[in-house]
């Protein structure tokens, strides 16, 4: 059998149920509107019903019993006691006109006609006692629900149940009706298991940390009697209360009683009492944490002072003086076990329970408690002083009004003071440190600094038990710093980050009250939940949303205020400012970083761009490559002779801009020039670039183009791989598109390439230029593009050689695109027969050509 | 295992308390009779109520019908012989009726009450004792055990006890009406008047369409000389009950001890009237009343015949009258036979331990003694048999209370005639303290008679004394 599975909490809350039926119960019956004489009985005579008092006016006043007669017989009915006079009096009815036999002193008995009228039994104290039970049982039950499987927690509620039970049924006085047995019999036993109880509890209040100690000592003999113990703790007073009645029905007199119940059964219930205080104590000096140990000794000092007059006035007193005199100086101050009990569990988190108070609730019952001392005040001035003149006076209402008004709010503010100062007392000097932990972080720049005074200090100000940050990245939300118990990612909630967006903090209840239509929301909040989140904050700047700001409940008994959330979230703005700017420069830097790699780059690629070039004799030659940022992916080179006579030359425009389309240019040129160490035919160099290239597998490819002269350097060997169609300019200044190959895909988009390579006739002054997309795709500003149509102008207008056209087009795409940001690289390569053999010109270029 | 046999300890613990608190919420003790009929059970019930009230005939009313719902209810055949007098052959009848029922089914009180009754009636008071020892040890909290108790105690003489058990009784029960008349006695006994006078003044209170709370009240309002008052109670007794015996009775001793002859006369020719009083007939109450009214006008030779009449005396048990009046008109053997009447009487009372009864005689025949040694001039004597006899007697109700004083106001005339004049000084000082009427209005005329004798004898003596 498991025994751990068994759980008596739904059993205890079935007592605590019929506890509460029961108490209620008997303060209907104290409630109930009863017949009464209007005498006030001698509770201490031991015999005869004996008159202590008569209420002036009253039926008894009225039919002539005084002070000190004894009443003989209400409505033919011999009366002996008290109690059967209580009885008889509630057989009768409100208004009956009833005989009661009276002997005055020093006369006979004498018939008296007593007109009944009306009274609940209930009084001042018993309303007191019935107020304390239901402290006891509302504080036993806040306790129960909020640790359940505590066992200190069911034990003290069961304490304070029987509290309950033994403060309104046992310390009620009799009503003398059907239900006062029962009521009163649960009082007893209530009685009964209230030491026993309040032992246990108080044995392992918080912890059982003396007992442990103990047991650590004596060893495992202890441990193991342990629920003996509890067993002979729990029955012990129940077998004494037995035991007295048994022993005193054997002796044949009635056992010695006070408040219905045995001497014997009081004293123990003393012994009890100030054997869990005794424990209390030693568990007090095992605890380690002084939060704690503070807390147990508050507990411990409210017990003190509410148990022990209790225990004198209502069992010492009560026994030697058989007399109920000090009953209610006895009960008065039990109410301070509750009490500290309340206020050490809101303020200490004892039995690890975290309680939200809010201010705003403690100044309301502040004001509710003033408003009625203030009440009670004025009831009992009314009490004391009816009878004096200047109450009748019409002044009176209007100065005691004045005085009331006066008095009352300096009263409150001070209470409100208290309140501050015992549960809120940082509060001043936590929103004096947000206000500079603000400050500083929109001063401060370096955002490791603003992350760590974000995790770090901010719990500490405000007393929470974490702060955690999560900073975007991309679009995710990654925790950048903070618990490990929160989850390292965020899924995304738009509908989250929305209702963030419009005020900036929230909590996280009120976010799950958001109307969350993503799948992820229900998820998300429950994680945010179970990691202990209370308040989330979004950061953002007006450019870009940053992140989110977690933050836990706070420590101890208070919640985050409403003054204390604006606060937050205007230190949430200055957060984001902080962060803001520490993102940008962060980000500056990476970028500076970058572009000085970027200028090495565009080094390294210039480098690679030939300073000459060589071409057939009987040709000049000229390229440009002017790239549109600092690296390119535009290219031209120098290739050795696929023929062995005359060098080719080749350009290309990689797909991809800026640093990847630099890379493959890279490779393009690399794969390119090994291949061409072995002289090959231009379509084979292409289609085994295209291999190699498509091999890397970047889904990247170079649009390339060769030229080449023939043997007798009378033609143009010419091949194009999605480069645009060269141009040739006639010697007349005929400009056409030159025939293109029927496969002129680019170099690495496909497997398998299939290039090959066309011939051209060029006669002496004929001019060829081949040139990249940058060129024809230049943009005006009004974003028209430069067009090929232009480029023929240009061709057709221009005279001179290879320089000269490229210079040329060059300034007529400058012109075109005027202010506008260069768009692409810009290529030109122009070839031009001059018809002289062996011609060289020195490669031309710009920027790196 | 420990966790759950400590919960289940707990639960046990609490189920016993709850059980037995229901147990006597639910359960009500005085139901403890055998009968199968539940209207039967109720007459039953209302039948006991009005036995608490003296209301004899209705109770007897209620057991009758309780026997007609269920024959086999043995307790209601128990009560209803309670409350019918049986004399000879339906006493015997009754006994044996009783006798006959099994007890075995029957519950402890039942049993009990059956068996005291019949211990009782079969004049076997140790076996009654026996009884209620049992009951009492078996049933400590049973009011009916309790209050066979109490009248034991009662009829042994043991007041002081007597008057705890019915004090206890009545605090509990606090409408026993049987307790307020007895704890009267019993504080009359004790000579606590006042005390007396509040008890029956709360019988009268709880029970004012009785007559016999305002019996009790009259004797002892009698008994301290506030003769008004015991008349206007007797008054409004027989406002409720005309026919009341007892209520007659105790207005004739009044007249009688008020020296209203006339009206004590014509009460008692009233009385012989009434069906209702032919028990007083059969016990010879009739001419010992007139007796004693003679007695008291002086009239010795008429008291005699009084008492000899239809044999009077052989009906009496004893009486304190014909013996002075015997004495007074010089029969002397009479008074011999008067006096071994009383003797057996002793010898009966001690042979049934009946303690009561035997005090009783032995206070009248030490009164009888004394009164016979006053009768031949042995003053000294007589004054000691009277001061015995004034130990044994208490200040009971109806003629023993006056019986006491009546003694005492004899033991006056004998110390005066003994000359004894601080001792009569203190004596009537005490006779005033209880009834300050008597001494200075109350004349016992055999005593006068006496007196004058032993005066004029004194007078003779002293004259023949001065002529030698």
């Amino acid at each position: 059998m498991e025994i751990r599975s068994f759980n008596p909490t739904p059993l205890l809350l079935m007592f605590g149920l019929a506890a509460f039926v029961v108490a209620g119960l008997s303060i209907v019956d104290m409630l109930q509107p009863r017949p009464y004489d209007g005498v006030v009985l001698d509770e201490t005579a031991r015999k005869g019903v004996i008159v202590r008092e008569v209420i002036p006016g009253s039926g008894a006043d009225l039919a002539g019993i005084r002070k000190g007669d004894r009443i003989l017989g209400i409505a033919r009915s011999g009366v002996h006691d008290a109690a059967q006079a209580a009885r008889r009096l509630n057989e009768l009815r409100i208004g009956d006109r009833v005989p009661y036999l009276v002997a005055t002193p020093g006369q006979g008995p004498v018939d008296k006609n007593v007109t009944l009228g009306r009274r609940t039994i209930a009084d001042g104290t018993y309303l007191y006692v019935t107020v304390l039970g239901f402290s006891f049982f509302l504080v036993g039950l806040f306790v129960l629900v909020f640790q359940p499987g505590l066992r200190a927690s069911q034990v003290f509620f069961l304490l304070c149940g029987l509290f309950l039970l033994f403060l309104v049924c046992r310390m009620r006085p009799p009503s003398y009706v059907a239900t006062d047995t029962l009521i009163l019999g649960v009082g007893t036993l209530a009685f009964l298991f209230l030491p026993p109880a309040f032992l246990h509890f108080y044995l392992i209040f918080p912890r059982p940390a003396f007992l442990e100690k103990v047991t650590r000592q004596r060893g495992k003999a202890l441990r193991d009697v342990w629920h003996y113990m509890v067993a002979v703790i729990y029955l012990l007073p129940s077998l004494l209360f037995a035991a007295v009645f048994a022993l005193a029905s054997m002796r044949g007199q009635p056992p010695q009683l006070v408040n219905g119940a045995p001497n014997a059964s009081w004293i123990l219930l003393a012994i009890y009492m100030l054997l869990g205080l005794a424990a209390m104590g030693g568990n007090a000096r095992q605890i380690r944490d002084p939060h704690q140990r503070r807390g147990v000794v508050f507990v411990l000092i409210g017990s003190l002072f509410g148990l022990v007059p209790f225990l004198v006035s209502t069992v010492m007193l009560a026994a030697q003086q058989q007399s109920q005199t000090f009953f209610f100086a006895g009960i008065m101050p039990l109410l301070l076990v509750p009490i500290t009990f309340t206020y050490a569990i809101v303020r200490f988190q004892l039995l690890n329970i975290r309680v939200i108070l809010r201010r705003g609730f403690l100044y309301t019952v502040t004001t509710a408690l003033l408003t009625g001392i203030y009440a009670g005040g004025i009831a009992t001035f009314n009490a004391f002083f009816s009878d004096m003149p200047f109450v009748s006076s019409r002044y009176f209402p209007i100065v005691l009004a004045l005085t009331i008004a006066l008095l009352f709010e300096p009263l409150r503010r001070r209470m409100q003071d208290l309140i501050d100062r015992y549960f809120f007392a940082s509060r001043a000097r936590m929103q004096q440190e947000l206000l500079e932990l603000g400050s500083a972080m929109t001063a401060e720049v370096d955002l490791q600094v603003v992350v760590h005074e974000l995790v770090e200090r901010l719990p500490q100000v405000l007393d929470l038990h974490f702060a955690a940050l999560y900073l975007r990245r991309g679009k995710r939300l990654v925790r950048t710093a903070g618990p490990e118990s929160l989850p390292a990612r965020l899924r995304d909630v738009p509908e989250m980050l929305e209702g963030l967006k419009r005020t900036s903090l929230m909590r996280l209840e009120q976010l799950g009250e958001l109307v969350l239509t993503s799948p992820n929301a229900p998820e998300v909040l429950m994680e945010l939940d179970e990691a202990g989140v209370d308040v989330v904050g979004d950061l953002a700047s007006p450019r870009r949303h940053i992140g989110l700001l977690m933050l836990s409940a706070k420590r101890g008994q208070t919640s985050l205020e409403a003054d204390e959330i604006e606060l937050l979230k205007h230190l949430v703005h200055q957060v984001s400012l902080g962060l803001e700017t520490s993102l940008l420069l962060e980000e500056r830097m990476q970028q500076a970083e970058l572009e000085r790699e970027l200028q090495i780059a565009a080094t390294i690629q210039a480098q690679l761009l030939p300073e000459e070039l060589a071409f057939a004799e009987g040709w000049q030659v000229s390229a440009v490559c002017r790239p549109a940022r600092i690296v390119g992916g535009d290219f031209f080179a120098q290739l050795p002779s696929p023929n062995g006579h005359s060098p080719a030359l080749v350009f290309g425009d990689v797909s991809g801009k800026s640093v990847s389309g630099a890379l493959m240019m890279m490779a393009a040129h690399e794969a390119l020039h090994a291949l061409a160490m072995t002289p090959r035919p231009p379509a084979e160099l292409f289609n085994l670039t295209n291999r190699r290239l498509y091999g890397l597998g970047r889904h990247s490819f170079v649009a390339l183009g060769y030229f080449c002269a023939s043997e007798d350097a009378r033609r143009l060997c010419y091949l194009v791989a999605g480069q645009p169609p060269p141009l040739l300019r006639r010697v007349n200044g005929k400009v056409s598109e030159l025939p293109l190959p029927k496969h002129r895909i680019p170099v690495g988009a496909m497997p398998d390439g299939k290039y090959h390579a066309l011939e051209i006739e060029v006669g002496p002054g004929d001019l060829v230029i081949g040139y990249s997309d940058g060129i024809t795709e230049a943009r005006a500003p009004n974003g028209e593009f430069f067009g090929t149509e232009r480029l023929f102008t240009v061709l057709q207008d221009t005279t001179g050689g290879p320089d000269e056209v490229i210079a040329a087009v060059l300034a007529a795409v400058g012109a075109f695109s005027g202010d506008s940001l260069q768009y692409d690289d810009l290529t030109l390569v122009a070839v031009q027969r001059t018809g002289q053999d062996g011609v060289r010109k020195e490669g031309e270029g710009d920027e790196g050509s | 295992m420990k966790k759950i046999l400590l919960l289940g300890i707990v639960a046990l613990i609490l189920f016993v308390g709850v059980g037995v608190l229901a147990y006597f919420l639910l359960f009500d003790a005085d139901a403890d009779w055998t009968t199968r009929s539940p209207a039967a059970l109720e007459e039953f019930e209302l039948g006991l109520l009005d036995l608490r009230r003296a209301a004899r005939a209705d109770a007897k009313a209620r057991f009758e019908r309780a026997l007609e719902l269920d024959p086999e209810f043995a307790a209601a055949q128990l009560f209803l012989a309670q409350v019918t007098p049986h004399r000879g052959h339906d006493a015997e009848s009754m006994v044996a009726t009783l006798e006959a029922v099994d007890l075995e089914p029957l519950s402890p009180r039942e049993r009990y009450l059956i068996r005291h009754w019949i211990a009782v009636h079969r004049d076997d008071s140790i076996a009654a004792k026996e009884v209620i020892a049992e009951f009492l040890a078996e049933l400590p909290n049973d009011l009916f055990a309790r209050e066979a108790h109490c009248e034991a105690t009662w009829e042994e003489q043991r007041y002081e006890e007597a008057s705890t058990c019915y004090s206890d009784l009545i605090e509990s029960h606090p409408n026993w009406l049987q307790g307020y008349d007895r704890l009267g006695k019993l504080s009359m006994a004790q000579g606590h008047f006042k005390k007396a006078l509040e008890y029956f003044e709360t019988y009268r209170y709880i029970a004012p369409d009785q007559t016999m709370p305002y019996v009790s009240l009259a004797q002892l309002l009698i008994l301290v000389g506030r003769y008004p008052s015991a008349e206007e109670a007797l008054t409004e007794a027989l406002a409720i009950d005309s026919d009341a015996c007892v209520v007659r009775s105790t207005l004739i001793r009044l007249y009688s001890l008020t020296g209203r002859f006339d009206e004590a006369w014509q009460a008692i020719d009233e009385m012989a009237t009434l069906p209702a009083c032919m028990d007083f007939q059969a016990v010879g109450a009739f001419c010992s009343k007139r007796a004693s009214i003679l007695y008291l006008e002086g009239d010795f030779d008429a008291a005699w015949q009084a008492l000899t009449e239809d044999g009077c005396l052989e009906r009496l048990s004893y009486d304190i009258i014909g013996h002075r009046v015997a004495l007074a008109t010089r029969r002397f053997e009479e008074a011999q036979k008067l006096r071994q009447a009383l003797e057996d009487g002793v010898a009966r009372a001690e042979e049934r331990r009946q303690t009561t009864y035997r005090d009783w005689y032995l206070a009248a025949l030490a009164h009888a003694e004394g009164v016979q040694l006053a009768h031949a001039g042995e003053h000294r004597a007589a004054a000691k048999e009277l001061r015995k006899a004034d130990e044994l007697l208490y200040y009971w109700v109806g003629d023993l209370a006056s019986f006491k004083l009546f003694n005492r106001q004899t033991l006056l005339y004998v110390l005066r005639m003994q000359d004894d004049r601080i001792g009569a000084a203190r004596l009537a000082q005490e006779i005033q303290d209880v009834n300050p009427k008597l001494v200075r209005e109350f004349v016992l005329p055999d005593m006068e008679v006496l007196g004058q004798r032993h005066a004029e004898a004194t007078r003779t003596v002293l004259m023949t004394e001065q002529v030698k």
